[in-house]
């Protein structure tokens, strides 16, 4: 340690106020029912840490230049507070409990695997939530594929779903390429039970029609 | 004079070397090799845009769910471990302590733990390529719920070790940054005041102190994802009360900040170039500098402007629109000063000049690009379009590749002792410009005909048509500057196997760095040098010499002129 | 100007500013850990305000233990500045005796948090659990996070006490010092943040 001509702090005098402020803020924490109990009890928080960050980290006899290094530091992470507020904090305050409901709900159903139960009732039919999940961006809840651009047209084309099942599972596995362009591979994604069921959901909702 | 004697085995002098200049070559080496391998995955990207429906020439077959892989590593590898390591652990471990005049970083070893958590890093992001699964495919940016379910992407232990990869990297740059910032504050030589420091300095310090600052959230933020990920917390699940745009927010907290921590040490290196080769002092130093401090803090205020369209309070919009159009002032400033420090020089046209001229004029188109995206009401249409491609690569292109062109032809014959081969730099040089600007002015027009980024196939969706001529003739331009590398790998190697020798002071800079041998021996100088002037003491008025190095003590024929123009030998600051 | 201790280079016994580049590099160091440490508060914050329920679960937390800790970290923070203290008057005997006292402090600390964290698990309260997993994944997360920092500061302090007990590199006790008195810190936010504030 070096270039201190100042005299220490009292450390054992201000470690006893730092005490003495805790046992405060555990007594205010009994009423911290109110917010200002709340807002009170950080600001006592606050005022420890400025003791400690000035007097033990010898902040007060450093220069100005490492003072501001320190409050920098601060004033960023504050920039991220305050501006994420409108987006995060207050988001869900202006959604309505029923938006939100269903926002949660198409939420885990969406994660839910096929069969547990907490989807929807169309959804309990094997392979449907899968179908929902992976195949229906491009396949469309129709099975029309976006009227054959995106992907293959089950309604208007009986030749996709007349090939055989071995076939059938080789392109959701391996995925396939063609005129539309190209299905990606699901076999990483999908166990064999789940592509079986899809493959069945497909064929029992859009195939013979 | 050093702090610590000449390390004797290989194990010391090359591997776990402390030295900063070997640390630094560790850092550009892994840098050029992970180019390698993300230029391999741009042009096999290239190839399959250009021609959807065909298999990939040296690659094979291209599924959608590889191609979003790749676009993915891609992004990555070329941000965090090629721009990241050449550009401000590369060259700024390389001149920091030469320019600052001291025998080696403020913390050796710290610098060698640095360099050594980049490669392990480096080895985490490698082997996710060959994991059950592949490497991570949900872009650079990793958004959840994409990347926070592994259902969702179809890579589970591939984004696992994508996290800790960086992760490791960030905090190798940390460690890094704190030895940048403590040496170029505290270990300069007697007389070098902080308005003495080249302006790379200067650059590297802002660099160092804006990436420190701004990691830190998306640390927390990456430690949230990595958990959600792998144990099905619920940060970014709004079924369990979170949200996944805060990781957005996060990412781009530092992710804005990040582009200037790579583009400041670019315009560091452009401004030792332009002065050294025009003969001509920086022109507006000072307010280069106050400039840079200005956008450095302004940098922290922008970064919603890559989410204009995810659903953010539209109230954000205007705020962020406007701090996002005043951040391009200083910038300006920076850039207009470059130019007028070539205007009415003494223009020697090295390859590493025009290498210069080549990402200014670039940078500039590409910056330009940005004001459109930066409103948001543009950038309703513009966003997640080919637009955004054209735009970020021709700005991050000139920062990552032309800057340190640039650097490497000044520098080369400093770090290696032996001069580079002109025609061969000439043809690399001009190839590189010509094939760079025909693939992204092709890319441009794609963006406003709607071709979306991210996606192998753009026409598949029916109400695009056209753009495949222009997807093509990006390719070609693609292919073309990747193969426009060769003479510059073929120059390196030339050079290094030859005997010539190059000068101490090639061009004939003022800065400390150039006055000592190269390259520069264990411990760097001599003598401490001691500093009696500014860096850019360039065509010094009245005197008969072409420039006047920092650490000359005297000037030959002194007159009442010239005591105006050379400052008095410096006390030592108090 | 000349800096008389051991943390400067040796041979370059010079600091442009005056001040130890140990001192210089510890405040960048903690500056960015403010960030770390802020951006996962602030993260916490967004969320706790618009989840009033929350104050449920985090009146689960043991609250005798997080302020027995916070006593616990105090106490080594003081103890740690003394070593401070003795280690800038020359005795590196002295600075070594504090640190190792600073470095059982944490130890007491991370003993009662072992006991708080296997004792929320038991009770079911873990960050998958229900109603209110995503606080627990807070506490752990931060808690956790925390608890690594204090890992950190105990082992730099140990390692610098050895040295500093055979007299060498007095300069470094300041630095380790300065580091744990930020995780100090660290704790005394986060202590009302998970357990009183509700």
């Amino acid at each position: 340690m070096t270039n201190k001509t100042h005299p220490h702090p009292p450390y054992i005098r201000i470690w006893f106020i730092l005490l003495a402020a805790l046992a405060g803020s555990l007594v205010l924490g009994i009423w911290a029912g109110s917010k200002i109990m709340v807002a009170v009890i950080f600001a006592v928080a606050a005022a420890k840490a400025f003791l400690v960050v000035t007097y033990f980290m010898h902040l007060k006899f450093a220069p100005r230049w490492i003072r501001l290094i320190a409050v920098g530091a601060v004033s960023v992470v504050a920039v991220l507070y305050f501006g994420l507020i409108p987006d995060i904090q207050l988001g869900y305050a202006s959604l309505s409990t029923d938006q939100l409901a269903v926002i949660n709900q198409a939420s885990a159903a969406v994660r839910s695997d096929a069969g547990d139960g907490s989807a929807t009732a169309a959804a309990s039919i094997p392979g449907a939530d899968t179908y929902q999940t992976y195949c229906v961006a491009c396949h469309q809840a129709d099975g029309r594929g976006l009227n054959g651009k995106l992907a293959a047209d089950f309604i208007a084309d009986p030749s996709r779903l007349a090939k055989s099942d071995e076939e059938l599972l080789k392109s959701i596995r391996e995925g396939i390429t063609g005129e539309i362009g190209q299905m990606p591979p699901w076999g990483s994604v999908l166990s064999e039970t789940q592509q079986l069921e899809v493959l069945s959901y497909v064929r029992s909702q859009f195939g013979g029609k | 004079m050093t702090s610590h004697s000449q390390p004797q085995s290989v194990w010391s002098r090359y591997i776990f070397s402390v030295d900063h200049k070997v640390i630094a070559i560790q850092y550009i080496a892994l840098g050029l090799i992970m180019s390698v391998i993300g230029s391999y995955m741009s042009y096999v990207i290239r190839m399959k845009l250009a021609w959807p429906a065909d298999p990939v020439v040296g690659f094979g077959d291209l599924a959608a769910s590889q191609y979003n892989m790749l676009v993915t590593m891609h992004g990555t590898i070329m941000v965090f471990w090629v721009a990241m390591p050449i550009l401000v652990a590369g060259f700024g471990n390389y001149l920091i302590p030469l320019m600052v005049g001291t025998d080696d970083m403020a913390f050796p070893t710290l610098n060698m733990l640095s360099v050594w958590t980049f490669i392990l890093s480096t080895v985490v992001l490698l082997i996710s390529l060959f994991v059950p699964g592949g490497a991570a495919a949900a872009g650079w940016t990793s958004y959840p719920p994409l990347a926070a379910d592994p259902r969702f992407s179809g890579v589970d232990l591939g984004i696992t070790l994508w996290i800790l990869a960086v992760a490791l990297e960030f905090v190798a740059f940390l460690m890094g940054g704190v030895n940048f910032i403590t040496t170029s504050i505290n270990r300069r030589a007697p007389g070098m005041s902080m308005w003495d420091l080249p302006l790379f300095v200067w650059e590297e310090i802002m660099a160092s102190i804006i990436f420190m600052l701004s990691v830190g959230p998306l640390v927390a933020g990456a430690v949230m994802l990595l958990l959600d990920h792998n144990f099905g917390t619920g940060f970014y699940d709004t079924a369990q009360g979170g949200d996944p745009l805060l990781f957005q927010h996060l990412f781009w907290f530092f992710g804005h900040p990040e582009v200037y921590v790579l583009l400041l040490p670019a315009l560091g290196i452009l401004a030792e170039v332009i002065t050294s080769c025009s003969r001509k002092a920086l022109f507006g130093y000072k307010m280069v500098v106050w400039s840079t401090i200005i956008a450095g803090l302004l940098s922290f205020i922008v970064w919603a402007h890559h989410q204009f369209i995810s659903g953010i309070d539209p109230r954000l919009a205007f705020p962020f629109s406007l701090t996002t159009i005043l951040i391009s002032v200083p910038f300006a400033v920076t850039i207009f000063a470059f130019i007028a420090t070539l205007w009415g020089g003494s223009i020697r046209m090295t390859p590493a000049m025009a290498a210069a001229v080549l990402m200014l004029a670039t940078f500039l188109l590409g910056g330009c690009t940005g004001i459109i995206l930066g409103s948001a009401a543009a950038d309703i249409y513009m966003h997640d379009t080919m637009f955004v491609v054209a735009h970020f690569h021709y700005t991050m292109v000139p920062i990552v590749i032309f800057a340190p062109m640039a650097g490497f032809y000044h520098y080369f014959p400093k770090m290696f002792g032996k001069p580079l081969d002109g025609p061969l730099a000439w043809l690399h040089l001009v190839g590189t410009g010509i094939f760079f600007n025909l693939c992204f002015l092709a890319i441009f027009p794609l963006g406003f005909m709607g071709h979306q980024r991210r996606i192998s196939d753009p026409t598949q969706f029916g109400y695009i048509d056209g753009g495949e001529s222009l997807q093509i003739l990006a390719t070609i331009g693609a292919i073309g500057a990747l193969v426009s590398q060769i003479p510059l790998a073929i120059n390196i190697v030339k050079s290094l196997l030859s005997d010539r020798k190059a000068d101490s002071n090639p061009w004939k800079s003022t800065t400390l760095d150039w006055q000592t041998p190269s390259p520069p021996p264990h411990g760097n100088f001599a003598t401490t040098p001691t500093v009696y002037r500014g860096p850019y003491f360039y065509s010094p008025p009245g005197i008969e010499a072409d420039y006047l190095p920092q650490n000359l003590p005297q000037v030959d024929a002194p007159s009442d002129q010239v005591q105006a123009s050379v400052s008095e030998p410096k006390t030592i600051p108090a | 100007m000349p800096v008389s201790h051991a943390t400067a280079s040796p041979v370059l016994d010079y600091s442009s500013t005056g001040q130890p580049s140990a001192r210089v590099a510890i405040w960048w160091f903690i500056a960015s850990e403010i960030a770390i440490f802020g951006g996962a508060v602030a993260c916490y914050l967004l969320y706790r305000f618009e989840h009033p329920e929350w104050s449920e679960a985090a009146s689960h937390t043991v609250q005798w233990a997080g302020a027995t800790n916070t006593v616990v970290l105090l106490t080594s923070s003081l103890l740690a500045v003394l070593a401070d203290k003795a280690a800038g008057a020359g005795d590196g005997k002295g600075a070594a005796r504090y640190l190792w006292l600073a470095v059982l402090g944490g130890l007491v600390f991370l003993g009662i948090k072992t006991f708080e964290y296997s004792h929320e698990i038991h009770a079911g309260f873990t960050p998958l659990s229900e109603p209110h997993g995503l606080f627990w994944a807070f506490y752990f997360l931060m808690t956790g996070l925390h608890a690594a920092h204090v890992v950190g500061g105990m082992t730099a302090m140990a390692i610098i006490a050895r040295g500093a007990a055979k007299g060498k590199h007095l300069g470094r006790v300041e630095v380790a010092a300065i580091y744990w008195h930020f995780v100090d810190v660290i704790w005394i936010f986060l202590f009302p943040l998970l357990y009183l504030a509700s």
